[in-house]
C-alpha cells in the first residue's frame, strides 16, 4: 500500500511538471523535504516565485482531489516554503514575494487524466 | 450570497442570527464558516455536505462561505444546519424562498434528515416578537413551536421535504396553534399518601407546603419515613397554570429537557438531587451559563435528601435564589437570569446516629458531635424555611396491620388532599393574576400588605410570639404567608388566629 501510494504520488508530480511547463513553468527543484514537510514542486513563471501542491485521486468516489487539501496542508506547506526560503537568500531576493498553488488530478480506472484543474495562490 | 434567518440562544433570550452564505465556482474549493462558531458549528460542514449528496444533491466543487452575524456573538449548537444548508441551495437557485421572513433552525442528520432540536419553544416566541412569520423547524420538535398563536410552524421531516416545499411542489401544512391544555394527569408517583402509615401531622404540614409553595424541612430518625413522604408530595401538587407553565416549559426547552415530539409541559417539576450535585449543577453555570437543578425545579419541587450532607458552599449559594426566585449568573461570557421559584423539599437527620430525640432508642453521638452536625446548615438557611418538622419514628403496633380488625387504612388518598390544594391554589391563581407572583410564599412585602388581612386576635398573638421568641423580620412575614396558606385551605379570607397559631407551630421548633 505504501509502495503504491508512493508510486501515485510520483505519477502526480510527473503529470503536473509536464502540465506546469506545457504553460509556461520553469522548474528549480522538486520534492523539496525538510523537517516541517515537503514541497511537491518549486516553480518560477515571470517574477514570482511559486510552491505546488499536487494531488492525485484515481475515481472521485472517496472524494475529490481539492478536498485533500485543508488549511493544516496549505500552512505546512508555506511553513516548509520559508524554510527553504532561509536556505535559499538568493532566490528569496530575486523573488520576494511567492505563492502556493495546488494541482488537481484525477484519474479514471485506466489511469487516463479524467480532468487536471491548477489553483492559483491557494488560502486556507 | 444568500441571507438566512436564524437564531441564537442565550439563556432563555433568543436573538435572531443573520445567517450569509456566499458561494463561488471561481478559487480553490473549500468550505469556510465564520463568524465565532463553536465545534460544533463549525462541525456543520460535513453535516451538510454529506446530508445534501444523500438527499440527491451533488455538488459542484465551490468555494462557500457561511457568516453567522452578528459577529461577535458566539454560537453554540448544532441548529445552523438547516438555514446553512437552504442559504447554499438558494445560492445555487436550487430552491425559492418564500416572500415572507422565515426562521430556518434545525440539526440535521447524515441522511438528511431533521433531528430533534433543543430551544424550539424558545425560537418561535422570538419569531412573534420581531414579526417573522414561517418558521421551519424538525418535526419532533415542532410541537413545542405550536403553542404560540400569531405564526405559521412548518415542521420539517427531512431536506428533500423542506426542498420540494420550497419549490412550490409539495407543500407542507404548518402545525395548528395547540391552546394550553389544562393539565389534570400527575406525573409519576411512587407512593400514595394513604400508604404512608401514621405521621399525620407531617402529612397536613406537607399539604400546607403544597398549596402555598413553601419550604420545608423534615428531620427525623432514619427509617422515618422522610424520604417516603417527599417521594409521595408529587401526587398532592396542584396542576401548572397557564403561565407557569409556559415559563417551565421555556426552562426545559432551552436546556433540551423535552422528549422528541413532546410539547408544553403541563405536570409540576419535581428534581430530587443528590448530595454530590456540584454548586454549577445546583444552581447553575458553566460557560456559558446553563440553568441548573433549582431553575429546572421551577414552580415545583427541589428535593435534597441527606440535607446536611450537602457542601456548605453549595447549601448557601441557595439562599440568594431562594429569596428572589431567580437567579443570576455572571459569567466572563454575560450576564444571565434564570428564574427559580422553587419549593424547597430538605430531609435531615437530626444528629449523626440519627436518633437525637428518638423516644425509644438513645442518641449515641457526644454533644460536640451533634453541634458539629447541625452547625452544617446555617441560621440564614434555616430562617429561609418555613415550615419545620420532626417526623417521628412510627409505633410498630401501626405498622402491622390488626388481622382482628377489618378496616384497612384510615389514611387519606392522595387524591383527597390534592382537591383541597387545588382549591387552595386556585385562589392563589385569582389573587396573584398578572402580578408576576404565582404561590404565597412569594409574595413580596407589598402583596402582603395587600392581601394578608389579619384580624385584631390574630395580630395580637403574632406580636407577643415575636417579642417573645425574638423573631426576625423576615420570619414575621414568612408566618404571614404560611398563614395566609392555611387560611386558603381552608377557604377563609381573612387570617385569624387560629391561622396564625398553627403557622407558628411548625416555625417555633428551630429556636429551641
Amino acid at each position: 500500500m505504501k509502495a503504491f501510494n508512493y508510486k501515485v504520488g510520483k505519477q502526480g508530480e510527473n503529470i503536473a511538471r509536464e502540465y506546469l511547463v506545457k504553460k509556461g513553468y520553469t522548474l528549480v527543484q522538486a520534492n523539496f523535504h525538510n523537517r516541517y514537510g515537503e514541497i511537491d514542486l518549486i516553480m518560477v513563471k515571470d517574477s514570482s516565485l511559486i510552491f505546488v501542491e499536487v494531488k492525485l485521486k484515481i475515481g472521485e468516489q472517496f472524494g475529490s482531489p481539492e478536498e485533500m487539501i485543508n488549511s493544516k496542508k496549505i500552512w505546512q506547506v508555506k511553513k516548509t516554503a520559508e524554510a527553504f526560503l532561509q536556505q535559499n537568500q538568493r532566490l528569496a531576493q530575486k523573488y520576494p514575494e511567492y505563492q502556493v498553488d495546488a494541482v488537481c488530478i484525477v484519474l479514471d480506472e485506466n489511469q487516463e487524466i479524467e480532468r487536471i484543474n491548477h489553483w492559483e495562490n491557494i488560502e486556507g | 450570497m444568500t441571507k438566512i434567518l436564524s437564531a441564537a440562544h442565550f439563556g432563555l433570550k433568543t436573538v435572531p442570527i443573520e445567517v450569509e452564505v456566499n458561494v463561488s465556482k471561481k478559487g480553490f474549493p473549500g468550505f469556510t464558516i465564520i463568524g465565532l462558531a463553536d465545534k460544533a458549528v463549525e462541525e456543520a460542514k460535513e453535516r451538510v455536505k454529506t446530508a445534501l449528496a444523500n438527499s440527491g444533491i451533488e455538488l459542484p466543487p465551490l468555494k462557500i462561505i457561511v457568516n453567522l452575524a452578528p459577529a461577535d456573538l458566539p454560537k453554540e449548537g448544532s441548529y445552523y444546519d438547516l438555514p446553512i444548508a437552504i442559504g447554499i441551495l438558494h445560492s445555487l437557485e436550487m430552491v425559492q424562498l418564500p416572500p415572507e421572513k422565515s426562521f430556518y433552525y434545525g440539526e440535521l442528520s447524515l441522511d438528511g434528515n431533521l433531528r430533534h432540536s433543543t430551544g424550539v419553544l424558545l425560537l418561535a416566541i422570538a419569531a412573534k416578537e420581531h414579526g417573522i412569520k414561517n418558521v421551519f423547524v424538525p418535526q419532533l420538535s415542532a410541537n413545542e413551536g405550536a403553542i404560540v398563536k400569531g405564526i405559521s410552524v412548518y415542521p420539517v421531516c427531512s431536506l428533500k421535504q423542506l426542498i420540494t416545499h420550497l419549490m412550490s411542489v409539495e407543500l407542507i401544512l404548518p402545525l395548528e396553534y395547540t391552546a394550553a391544555t389544562d393539565g389534570e394527569e400527575t406525573g409519576i408517583v411512587e407512593f400514595d399518601f394513604c400508604e404512608i402509615l401514621g405521621q399525620d401531622q407531617a402529612k397536613r404540614a406537607l399539604e400546607i407546603a403544597a398549596a402555598g409553595g413553601h419550604n420545608i424541612l423534615l428531620q427525623g430518625s432514619p427509617g422515618s419515613g422522610k424520604t417516603m413522604l417527599a417521594r409521595a408530595l408529587p401526587g398532592i401538587l396542584p396542576p401548572l397554570n397557564d403561565e407557569e407553565s409556559l415559563e417551565v416549559t421555556k426552562i426545559y426547552s432551552a436546556s433540551g429537557n423535552i422528549p422528541p415530539g413532546g410539547s408544553l409541559i403541563t405536570t409540576r417539576p419535581f428534581r430530587a438531587s443528590h448530595h454530590t450535585t456540584s454548586r454549577a449543577g445546583l444552581i447553575g453555570g458553566g460557560s456559558p451559563p446553563h440553568p441548573g437543578e433549582i431553575s429546572l425545579a421551577h414552580c415545583g419541587v427541589l428535593f435534597l435528601d441527606e440535607f446536611p450532607e450537602f457542601p456548605r458552599m453549595t447549601l448557601e449559594a441557595l439562599r440568594q435564589p431562594l429569596e428572589d426566585g431567580e437567579v443570576s449568573i455572571s459569567r466572563a461570557t454575560g450576564i444571565m437570569k434564570f428564574p427559580c421559584q422553587f419549593m424547597l423539599v430538605a430531609a435531615a437527620n437530626p444528629c449523626p446516629c440519627g436518633y437525637l430525640g428518638d423516644p425509644k432508642k438513645e442518641c449515641r453521638c457526644s454533644p460536640r458531635q451533634i453541634l458539629h452536625y447541625q452547625s452544617k446548615l446555617s441560621g440564614p438557611l434555616l430562617d429561609r424555611i418555613d415550615l419545620h418538622l420532626n417526623v417521628p419514628a412510627v409505633d410498630v403496633d401501626k405498622l402491622l396491620p390488626n388481622r382482628n380488625s377489618n378496616v384497612t387504612s384510615t389514611a387519606e388518598k392522595s387524591e383527597q388532599i390534592r382537591k383541597r390544594v387545588v382549591a387552595a391554589r386556585e385562589l392563589q391563581n385569582k389573587r396573584f393574576k398578572n402580578t408576576g407572583v404565582h404561590t404565597n410564599a412569594n409574595m413580596k412585602n407589598k402583596h402582603i400588605k395587600q392581601f394578608c388581612r389579619l384580624n385584631d386576635a390574630a395580630y395580637s398573638l403574632l406580636k407577643q410570639a415575636v417579642n417573645n421568641y425574638n423573631l426576625s423580620a423576615r420570619t414575621y412575614f414568612r408566618i404571614i404567608k404560611v398563614s395566609r396558606t392555611i387560611a386558603d385551605l381552608n377557604q377563609e379570607e381573612e387570617i385569624t388566629e387560629t391561622h396564625i397559631a398553627e403557622a407558628l407551630q411548625y416555625r417555633l421548633r428551630v429556636q429551641q
